[in-house]
């Protein structure tokens, strides 16, 4: 675990739970041998798709956002790295003074976010998939949640949102 | 009072002060404008006071470039297109009528301020009074919803108005058939402006009717305005004494034939909760009885900012989808808008957000894009004389309407400027439809609007009329329509083409007496 991991794992408060704890190990042996996405298994090594609790509140259905992630990643895929796109999500939130105290619940992240999407369309801060304009951020959840479903399967829980 | 030229006795001369040249929008505002005065006028009007087949084939011609319909987009009969018209009123913009430098042939002779009264009257006479075009905060009023705040700076919200349409043959006939100054000649075709031998002043109008009678109307002033397609061919067909036609010693009777160019499938929108999307920004709305529906225009700022041309854009629901219905996987539009609703829900729908299935669009709606956009004048789109003839044997039409990568890089910019905007908001999602932007989406047309051929400018070199709609160097010959816009903006013309034409009144009045 690296320690922009380590610092996305605080800010988010992700509690690392047992099934979670495994999979990142199994993901960490396996140097990205195990799963079924082709688009983490990049040069950088093991990229364990933990999810972060406020996904789920952010993301309300995880198929549609996973099929879109898909096109995402298609379109963008620079997107592929959970790592990577957590850290871009991240501090994006930061450079755009938007404020999540490193206790901030799932309901304050995701209502962030959703702050942190309308800004950048109005900045024009946005990418096309599959047609669709989207946000550079949003375009990013929904490549985490493709990236995250289709890793964890079949230890994922139920969604929380 | 209305007479037939077809049962008038063959070589008939009649005299008036003021010829009108074509009894549809621009001749009968012109015509009304002076009844119960002291001037006489004649329309000559070539179709009758019903549609006819064989009158209607005279407006066919030739077309060479954009796929377009010179006879389906325009109607010969008394009262002319607006018995099509879908009676769409919005006045232009204030930059519309600027000199743009990124605009080639931009400028009006005149600013908007000319034309502010004249809309005022024009919006009476099309039926949409009082004119609130611009006015969020009486929108907002009257429907109770609150108008969204738009964030990007890129657009602003204008209001179109809707004329009831006002047909303006049946809404105006018996006002003019009982003006004692006013005659109608119906069913009687103008074939030539026959001038002097100096082609400085006007004889008389050459009229021939389908039975094969040959008329004349002689008077001390005339006004052309038959619309942009047929101002241009009478024009060029009076040819007797300038061989290039009356008007066109410089070669511009013809040229700068603009449209505005109206796209679908280009794009959709959809939408989780239509509690965020006023009602009148998808659908006609009523309020104190004049329905108006939210426009979505580009910001002058914008345009200026990022040399652009105007455009237009609304919209409205067309289909909804429901948790209890089935996705289509077969449909994959169907798919790709179930799947956008489903995943931005949270980002498009207020804090309860979990979908409760029970209505027809408790995921969404997804919502068609209509847009028509500014197309840069362009003197290489022209109407000019065909070789081929019609039932009078005069030399059809030949249309060539072309467009710019101007024009469409243009209205992309402002397509994904719509897309901005609803994101910012927080109400929708924009998917563009088109896969290859190095060319306009399809299908593509025009909206019957036929403007440019005639244009206006004070300077004879760049435009047939002067500020007065003045033909430049021939006496007493106006012309009357939107043909003499020397650009379109991105509204529908008739509001701005009536108001133009009370200006003209003003004026005629002035000289005649």
């Amino acid at each position: 675990m690296t320690d922009g991991h380590r610092s996305l794992l605080s800010l988010f408060d992700i509690r690392c739970t047992r099934r979670t704890f495994l999979l990142s190990a199994i993901l960490s042996l396996t140097a990205g041998g195990f799963g079924s996405n082709r688009y983490s298994l990049a040069d950088s090594g093991p990229d364990p798709c933990v999810e972060p609790p406020w996904l789920w509140k952010a993301i309300a259905d995880r198929q549609s956002a996973a099929r879109l992630g898909q096109a995402c990643l298609d379109a963008h895929p620079e997107y592929g790295h959970c790592h990577a796109l957590l850290m871009d999500i991240e501090r994006t939130l930061k450079r755009q003074s938007v404020s999540i105290s490193p206790t901030a619940d799932a309901e304050q992240t995701a209502s962030a976010l959703h702050h942190l999407l309308r800004r950048e369309y109005a900045g024009d801060e946005v990418v096309s998939v599959a047609g669709w304009v989207l946000s550079k951020t949003e375009a990013r959840l929904y490549a985490l949640v493709y990236l995250v479903t289709t890793m964890d399967d079949p230890f994922s829980e139920p969604a929380s949102g | 009072m209305f007479t037939d030229a077809r049962t008038l006795p063959d070589q008939t001369s009649l005299e008036a002060d003021l010829a009108i040249i074509g009894g549809g929008v621009a001749g009968i505002t012109l015509a009304r404008a002076l009844a119960n005065s002291t001037i006489s006028v004649c329309v000559v009007e070539a179709g009758g006071l019903e549609p006819d087949a064989q009158v209607q084939s005279l407006y066919e011609g030739e077309n060479t470039g954009i796929d377009y319909s010179p006879s389906a987009t325009r109607l010969r009969l008394f009262g002319g297109s607006s018995n099509h018209w879908g009676g769409y009123c919005r006045p232009l913009d204030a930059i519309d009528f600027e000199q743009r430098d990124w605009v080639p042939f931009s400028g009006w002779p005149f600013s908007i301020d000319e034309l502010t009264p004249y809309y005022k009257a024009a919006t009476e006479i099309v039926e949409v009074a009082p004119g609130r075009y611009n006015d969020s905060d009486y929108w907002q009023r009257v429907t109770g919803e609150k108008l969204p705040e738009l964030a990007t700076g890129r657009m602003r919200l204008q209001f179109v108005q809707f004329s009831p349409p006002t047909r303006f043959g049946s809404r105006y006939g018996d006002e003019l058939k009982t003006a004692a100054n006013i005659r109608i000649l119906l069913n009687a075709n103008v074939t030539r402006i026959s001038a002097s031998g100096d082609a400085r002043a006007i004889k008389r109008l050459a009229i021939r009717t389908l039975n094969g009678l040959r008329h004349s109307v002689k008077a001390r002033y005339y006004v052309l305005a038959t619309g942009g397609l047929e101002n241009a061919r009478i024009l060029l067909l009076s040819n007797n004494v300038v061989q290039a036609g009356l008007g066109n010693q410089n070669d511009l009777v013809g040229r700068f034939f603009m449209e505005h160019p109206h796209m679908g499938g280009f794009a959709e929108m959809v939408v989780a909760d239509l509690k965020r999307m006023p009602k009148i920004l998808r659908e006609r709305v009523v309020a104190e009885g004049r329905p108006a529906k939210a426009a979505f225009n580009p910001t002058q700022a914008f345009l200026r900012e990022h040399h652009l041309l105007n455009a237009t854009f609304m919209m409205g629901v067309v289909g909804k989808y429901s948790a209890d219905q089935l996705p289509d996987a077969a449909n994959a539009n169907d798919t790709a808008r179930r799947d956008m609703l489903l995943a931005a829900r949270y980002f498009l729908t207020d804090n309860d957000y979990a979908v409760k299935p029970g209505r027809a669009d408790d995921i969404g709606v997804w919502l068609g894009i209509g847009g028509s956009c500014e197309q840069a004048p362009n003197p290489d789109s022209r109407v000019s004389l065909s070789t081929q003839h019609d039932a009078l044997n005069l030399p059809k039409i030949k249309l060539n309407w072309r467009l710019t990568e101007q024009d469409r890089l243009s209205f992309y910019t402002h397509l994904h400027s719509l897309a901005l905007e609803f994101g910012a908001l927080g109400i929708g999602r924009l998917r563009e439809m088109v896969a290859d932007r190095s060319d306009w989406p399809q299908p593509l047309g025009g909206g019957s609007h036929h403007m440019g051929t005639t244009r206006m400018s004070d300077d004879p070199l760049h435009g047939v009329v002067d500020r007065n709609c003045k033909v430049h160097a021939v006496d007493k010959l106006y012309v009357a329509g939107s043909s003499v816009f020397p650009t379109s903006g991105a509204s529908n013309p008739t509001l701005t083409l009536v108001a133009l034409t009370l200006r003209l009144a003003d004026h005629l009045k002035a000289q005649i007496r």
